[in-house]
């Protein structure tokens, strides 16, 4: 099934997300990377193109799955997940969120200080938002780098909120979204 | 043609008058027109020998002492703040602005203090001082043209003078590698004070 049932993730939310996890942590993964390499690295001036065009694909990737979850109903919480757990759940997620589309507003904000557009993956031009801020790259460069490892921080937790709900609570939250049969009938 | 020679002699005039007037240990001083922008810091790294990467320092300040009768007593000390430092690209200026490079943050400041200043006529001249960059002082000398003094249009008395230097990046602790062609920055600096 395409769409969430009631108690169900679907194919469409299940691949969105982990599309989104890989992408999420390949994208810290390069930008760490890219910025410490040195001058003659092989790929120094591909990195930032790739890293760039990628954030860009990521941005329209999450406002497909807003969109998605609008249409779509939310599956409640497995069987045996308490209430706090629930709203905890539920923070990280809204600042997961919240912290990968500002991240990549800072992203946008530091390639456009110059005013100049951003390739996509040499396909089309994405237009530089706003220039010409006062010192806009190096504030702009701040919070896209710090915003990034609070992200992971954020990612962390969510991750081991779900391997506790698989190998402590041993419910159905991870198999949820891995997309696996249920265990009980 | 007359009118303006004329307004030129006046202005000679006006100047012996004024220079006369003082003594040479009363050398004219002047403030570095940074506010007008009529001074500029510029500099030029190679780009892997192939081309250059131009940039300029756009926030300085800073004054000057300079009198004709005794050229040999001009002192000028400038102040940069390393923090504005512009080459028409964002990602480029975070580069130069890190720790491989400036490390603006640790030292938000450059200066310049002359040491000597030697005429060599013709306007050209030598001028010795020591330049603060990164944390590190080194004796720098610069070779100086004088462009020109006299009477602006507003009622003020400017002054103008260009030059040139390069520098080893090394040898201020900046040993980032771009390679064999880019290890020094050739610097241009032109500065219009205006009288105090």
């Amino acid at each position: 099934m395409l769409k969430n049932s009631a108690n169900r993730y679907g194919k469409v939310a299940i691949i969105l997300h982990w599309l989104i996890a890989l992408t999420v942590i390949g994208e810290f993964g390069l930008g760490l990377y890219m910025t410490g390499t040195d001058y003659y690295h092989t790929y120094y001036q591909t990195m930032p193109l790739i890293h760039e065009s990628v954030g860009i694909t990521l941005m329209f990737v999450l406002i497909f799955r807003s969109i998605w979850g609008w249409i779509n109903i939310r599956p409640t919480p497995g069987a045996g997940v308490g209430v706090w757990e629930q709203k905890a759940s539920k923070s990280v997620k809204f600042l997961m969120n919240t912290l990968v589309l500002l991240i990549i507003f800072f992203g946008l904000m530091l390639s456009s200080s110059d005013g100049d557009s951003i390739t996509v993956f040499h396909l089309f031009e994405f237009p530089a938002i706003i220039h010409n801020l006062p010192n806009q790259e190096d504030w702009s460069v701040y919070w896209h780098y710090w915003l990034s490892w609070a992200m992971m921080g954020l990612a962390l937790m969510h991750t081991f909120g779900a391997l506790k709900h698989h190998f402590f609570d041993k419910d159905e939250t991870l198999r949820r979204m891995l997309g696996l049969p249920s265990v009980r009938p | 043609m007359k009118n303006s020679f004329f307004r030129s002699l006046s202005i000679a005039s006006a100047f012996v008058l004024a220079t006369s007037a003082t003594t040479a240990a009363n050398a004219a001083e002047y403030t570095v027109d940074s506010s007008g922008k009529h001074a500029f810091i510029q500099f030029k790294v190679s780009h892997l020998g192939y081309s250059f990467v131009v940039g300029d320092f756009p926030d300085f300040t800073g004054d000057f002492t300079y009198d004709s009768e005794n050229p040999s007593a001009s002192k000028i000390n400038i102040d940069i703040d390393t923090t504005s430092v512009d080459t028409r690209h964002a990602k480029r200026n975070v580069h130069i602005r890190g720790t491989d490079f400036l490390d603006v943050k640790k030292y938000p400041k450059a200066s310049f203090v002359s040491t000597s200043y030697e005429e060599s006529g013709n306007g050209a001249a030598v001028l010795n001082g020591d330049l603060t960059l990164h944390g590190v002082t080194k004796p720098v000398s610069l070779e100086v043209t004088k462009i020109g003094e006299g009477k602006d249009p507003w009622g003020g008395y400017r002054a103008g003078f260009e030059g040139n230097t390069t520098i080893t990046m090394s040898d201020f602790g900046i040993d980032y590698d771009l390679g064999e062609a880019s290890r020094t920055v050739d610097i241009y600096v032109t500065v219009e004070g205006i009288k105090k």
